[in-house]
C-alpha cells in the first residue's frame, strides 16, 4: 500500500528548474532513499512533500489525501527534519520539543520527552538550552523532533551531516529499529551513499531535478551495472584499449588497478581483449556498490 | 488550537532577553524625562507660561505629574514606535532567518493561525508596552510631582482641570495603543516579506518618519495628503486634550486606524500564504 | 423800589446767571471720600470664583482665595490653576489714588440707570503703569462703579464693579481687556494651531470675578503677600 505518491511535479525558482517532472511512489513500511549530489533537488522535493513551498504542477499525494493548505491533519502523520536543524536557542532541548509537540497537536508529556531524548542520546542535556549545542547535538536533536510525535511517515533530509562515526551508526540503527519494530516508513536523503546502500531498501536517484532512476536498491545494482577491479600491469595503455573498444565506464582506480563498470557478461570480453593486447592481468575482483553505480549515472 | 499557538507564541516572545529591551528602554526614558523635570522644570514652566504672566498673574500647580506625562508623550512620537517595531518586526522575519519556519509549518498548523496567533502576541505586547508608559510616566509624575490642572496649546490654550485629566489620559493611552498597534500591523507586513530583521525595522520606521514629516508641512499639496496618511490620525491622541472633545473627529480616526490595521494584517496573511518557505 | 431790587436779586441767584455760576463738584474731594470709605478696609480675605471668556483661551470657572492688604497687597490661593489679569482688579485703583495724581471733573452720566460722575484721573508719578484713567464714581455711596484705562504697556481695560451687602467691597468685579497685543507662547505643549483669526484686530478680552464669604480686618501680615514659586 503506497503512503506517498508524487506525479509529474514540477518546481521551479527563477531560471531554475529545482524539480524537474519528477514522479515516484514510496510504500508503507519503506525505508526510501532520495540520492543526489548536492542541488539535485533532494530538498527542494521534500519541501514539496511537507507543502513549505508550492509545486508549479504535478500532485502529492500521502494516504489518498492530496497534499495543500487544507490538509493539515495530514501533516500530523508526518515527521520532518529538513536541511540543517534550527531551534529555538532561547530555549532548553526539552521545552523546543514540548513546543513542537504543542504545533504537533499532541499533549507535551515529559515522559515522552524524555523517552525520545534518551534514544537519540541527548538526556544529558535535556535541559541546557540549544544555543551551547554542537551541530552534531542539534542534528541529534532535529530526528528527535521528527519523531517525538510518534508519526507514521518520517523524513529526513540529510540525517547524518554533522554526526561523528559513532553517531551515524546510532542514528543508523534507530532508523532500522522504528522501521522494523514499529513499522515507521523513512525517507531519507543524502548525498553519502554509503548511508542509502546500507538502510534503505528503495531508492530515487535524482539529478538536476530528473528521476534518472527508482526501484529496490539491490535490483537496481544487479539490473543495471556492475562492477569488477582489475589489477594490471599498465593501466593507462589498459584504459586507453578499453575506451577504444566501447567500453566508456573504466576508470583508474591507482596506479595499478582499474575499475570497470560492466555488465557482469561482459567481464570475459574485457579479459580477452586486455591479454591480446599484451597487458597482464594479476586479478580480478567483482565489486558492486552503489558509490559506483551512482557515480556512473551522475 | 489559536489559544495554543498564542500561548506558544508568548512564550517564545517573553523567554527572550532581547524583548524585555523595549520596557527597560522605555523605564530609562521616563526617569531621564522625570528627572529632567525635577531639575529644570521650572524654567519650562517659565518658558512657556512668560507672556502669558505678562498679562496675567498665574496661580497654581503647574510642574505636576500630568503635564511632566503629557510633555513625555508628545515628545516620543520616534522612540515609542521604534520599541515597538524592534520586536513586532522580528516576529515573522526573525523565525524565517533562524529557519524555524521549516519546523513549524511541517506540522499541522495553518499558517494564517500562526501568523494571526502572532499578529495577537504582538499587539499584547504592544498594548503592555503603552501600559509600561503610562503606568510610569503617570505613576511617577504624580508621585514627585503631585496633580493639577495642565495648560494644553491645542487649537487654543486649554487649561484643563485635575479632575477630568486621568480619565483623558487613560482615553489617550487606550488610543496609543490602537496607533502603536498600527506601527506593528505595518511593520509585520515588512516582516512578512524579508528573511532578516533589520529591513521591516528600517521600512517601518522609514514610512513612519516620512509620512509624519509630510503631515506638518501645512502647505500645497501636503495640506490635501495629510487627512489620508495614518500618520495624521495616530497623533489625534491630541484630541483628549482639547477642551471639548470631538468625538467625530475621534471616532472617525478610530475607523481609520481599526482599517489601516485590518488592510495590513491581511495583505500579511495573503503574502505569508503565498510565500515559498525556502529558508 | 423795593419789587425792583427783589427782582435782581432772584436773577442773581438764578442758576446760569453767571453761566457756570454753579460751582462745579471737587473731582479730587470726591475720590478722597470715595477712597476713605474704602479705607476702613484694612485687610481682607474673600473666596473667588473666576470666569474667564477670551475666545482662543478655554479654561473652566476656577475657584480660589483671595487676600488683600490696603493699599497695594494682593494676592491669590489656589492650589488648582488660575489665571487673573494684573490690571484691572477693583483695588488696583486705591493703589493710584495712593500715589500723586491730578484729576479733572467730567461731569455726570449715566449707566445703567446709575448717575455716576465721570473723572479723569492723571497719575504723575512716572513709575505707574497707567497713563490715564477714568473713574466713574457714585456721589450717593461714594462707589467707584466704572474705571478705564489706558496702560503704557498692556494696553486698554476697563472695570466694572457691583456692589452689594459688603459694600465698599465689590460682589463682583467684571474686567475686558485688549488681548491683541498678548503674545501667544511658543509651541511646547501641543500643536500650536491657534486660528489667527480668532485674535482680532482690536478685540478684548474679558474676566468676571466673584466675591464671597469676606472675612475683614483680620491683621494679615506682610509676609503672607511674598512671592511663592508658581509650582509650589
Amino acid at each position: 500500500m503506497s503512503v506517498l505518491e508524487v506525479t509529474g511535479l514540477y518546481k521551479s525558482f527563477g531560471e531554475i528548474q529545482a524539480v524537474d517532472g519528477l514522479s515516484f511512489k514510496v510504500n508503507q513500511g519503506d525505508i526510501y532513499g532520495l540520492l543526489g549530489v548536492n542541488g539535485s533537488g533532494k530538498s527542494t522535493t521534500i519541501r514539496l512533500l511537507l507543502n513549505l513551498i508550492r509545486p508549479d504542477a504535478g500532485q502529492i499525494v500521502i494516504s489518498g489525501k492530496p497534499v495543500n493548505n487544507h490538509n493539515l491533519t495530514l501533516r500530523k502523520k508526518m515527521g520532518a527534519l529538513i536541511e540543517r536543524p534550527d531551534f529555538y536557542p532561547y530555549l532548553t532541548a526539552c521545552k523546543n520539543l514540548e513546543i513542537m509537540l504543542k504545533y504537533s497537536r499532541v499533549r507535551p508529556e515529559r515522559a515522552r520527552i524524555l523517552e525520545v531524548l534518551k534514544l537519540v542520546g541527548l538526556e544529558k542535556f535535556k535541559d541546557k538550552k540549544v544555543k551551547i549545542f554542537s551541530q552534531g547535538m542539534k542534528q541529534r536533536l532535529g530526528i528527535a523532533q521528527a519523531m517525538i510525535h510518534d508519526p507514521e511517515l518520517i523524513i529526513l533530509d540529510e540525517p547524518a551531516n554533522g554526526l561523528d562515526p559513532h553517531g551515524m551508526v546510532d542514528i543508523r540503527n534507530l532508523l532500522i529499529r522504528l522501521n522494523q519494530d514499529y513499522g515507521k516508513t523513512i525517507i531519507l536523503s543524502s548525498h553519502i551513499l554509503r548511508e542509502i546502500e546500507k538502510i534503505a531498501n528503495r531508492m530515487l536517484i535524482i539529478h538536476a531535478g530528473k528521476a534518472i532512476a527508482e526501484g529496490d536498491v539491490q535490483e537496481l545494482i544487479q539490473t543495471y551495472e556492475s562492477s569488477v577491479r582489475m589489477q594490471v600491469s599498465d593501466v593507462n595503455k589498459a584504459l586507453k584499449i578499453l575506451k577504444s573498444g566501447g567500453f566508456e565506464h573504466v576508470t583508474a582506480k591507482n596506479d595499478h588497478e582499474i575499475i570497470c563498470h560492466v555488465k557482469e557478461h561482459e567481464v570475459p570480453e574485457i579479459n580477452r581483449i586486455l591479454v591480446k593486447n599484451q597487458i597482464n592481468i594479476m586479478a580480478i575482483v567483482p565489486e558492486k556498490n552503489l558509490e559506483d553505480y551512482f557515480i556512473s549515472l551522475t | 488550537m489559536m489559544l495554543t499557538l498564542i500561548h506558544i507564541e508568548l512564550e517564545k516572545l517573553f523567554s527572550r532577553g532581547r524583548s524585555y529591551i523595549s520596557f527597560f528602554a522605555m523605564l530609562v526614558i521616563v526617569l531621564v524625562i522625570q528627572g529632567g523635570m525635577m531639575l529644570d522644570g521650572d524654567s519650562l514652566i517659565d518658558f512657556v507660561s512668560e507672556n502669558l504672566q505678562e498679562v496675567f498673574i498665574l496661580e497654581g500647580n503647574l510642574l505636576n505629574g500630568y503635564l511632566i506625562t503629557f510633555i513625555s508623550i508628545n515628545g516620543l512620537w520616534i522612540h515609542v514606535p521604534i520599541l515597538v517595531v524592534i520586536v513586532t518586526g522580528d516576529m515573522i522575519s526573525g523565525e524565517a532567518s533562524a529557519g524555524t519556519f521549516r519546523m513549524v509549518l511541517s506540522r499541522p498548523v495553518s499558517r494564517s493561525k500562526l501568523i494571526l496567533a502572532k499578529f495577537i502576541t504582538a499587539m499584547i505586547y504592544v498594548a503592555l508596552l503603552v501600559i509600561m508608559l503610562a503606568v510610569l510616566s503617570l505613576g511617577l509624575g504624580i508621585l514627585f510631582f503631585g496633580t493639577g490642572d495642565i495648560i494644553v496649546f491645542f487649537e487654543s490654550i486649554n487649561i484643563l482641570p485635575e479632575e477630568i485629566l486621568m480619565d483623558r489620559f487613560l482615553m489617550a493611552f487606550v488610543f496609543g495603543i490602537l496607533s502603536m498597534w498600527l506601527v506593528g500591523a505595518l511593520s509585520f507586513v515588512f516582516s512578512a516579506m524579508a528573511e532578516n530583521s533589520l529591513s521591516p525595522i528600517i521600512l517601518t520606521m522609514a514610512i513612519i518618519i516620512l509620512f509624519t514629516v509630510i503631515s506638518s508641512f501645512e502647505v500645497g499639496i501636503f495640506e490635501k495628503i495629510r487627512p489620508y496618511l495614518f500618520t495624521t490620525h495616530m497623533n489625534h491622541w491630541q484630541s483628549f486634550f482639547d477642551y471639548e472633545l470631538d468625538w467625530n473627529k475621534i471616532g472617525n480616526s478610530i475607523v481609520i486606524l481599526i482599517g489601516h490595521i485590518f488592510v495590513f494584517l491581511t495583505l500579511t496573511l495573503i503574502v505569508f500564504n503565498k510565500k515559498d518557505i525556502t529558508s | 423800589m423795593n419789587r425792583f431790587l427783589y427782582t435782581i436779586l432772584l436773577f442773581l441767584w438764578m442758576p446760569g446767571f453767571y453761566g457756570n455760576s454753579v460751582k462745579e463738584p471737587d473731582a479730587i474731594r470726591i475720590l478722597e471720600t470715595a477712597k476713605s470709605n474704602f479705607k476702613m478696609i484694612i485687610d481682607f480675605t474673600a473666596d473667588v470664583e473666576i470666569e474667564i471668556n477670551v475666545d482662543f483661551i478655554n479654561i473652566p470657572n476656577k475657584t480660589a482665595r483671595v487676600i488683600y492688604k490696603y493699599p497695594d497687597k494682593l494676592k491669590f490661593k489656589s492650589k488648582s490653576f488660575i489665571m487673573v489679569p494684573k490690571k484691572g482688579i477693583g483695588f488696583s485703583v486705591f493703589e493710584l489714588l495712593e500715589s500723586e495724581y491730578s484729576a479733572i471733573y467730567i461731569g455726570s452720566r449715566q449707566i445703567k440707570g446709575r448717575d455716576l460722575n465721570e473723572i479723569k484721573v492723571i497719575p504723575m508719578d512716572d513709575k505707574s503703569d497707567i497713563a490715564l484713567a477714568t473713574l466713574y464714581i457714585d456721589l450717593e455711596d461714594h462707589l467707584i462703579h466704572y474705571m478705564e484705562a489706558t496702560t503704557k504697556k498692556s494696553g486698554f481695560f476697563s472695570t466694572e464693579f457691583e456692589y452689594g451687602k459688603n459694600a465698599p467691597l465689590p460682589e463682583s468685579n467684571r474686567i475686558q481687556f485688549d488681548v491683541d497685543e498678548m503674545r501667544l507662547p511658543l509651541k511646547f505643549l501641543g500643536k500650536v494651531n491657534i486660528d489667527n483669526s480668532k485674535i482680532k484686530e482690536n478685540s478684548v478680552g474679558e474676566i468676571i470675578i466673584r466675591y464671597s464669604n469676606y472675612i475683614i480686618n483680620q491683621g494679615l501680615s506682610d509676609d503672607q503677600f511674598e512671592e511663592e514659586e508658581l509650582n509650589e
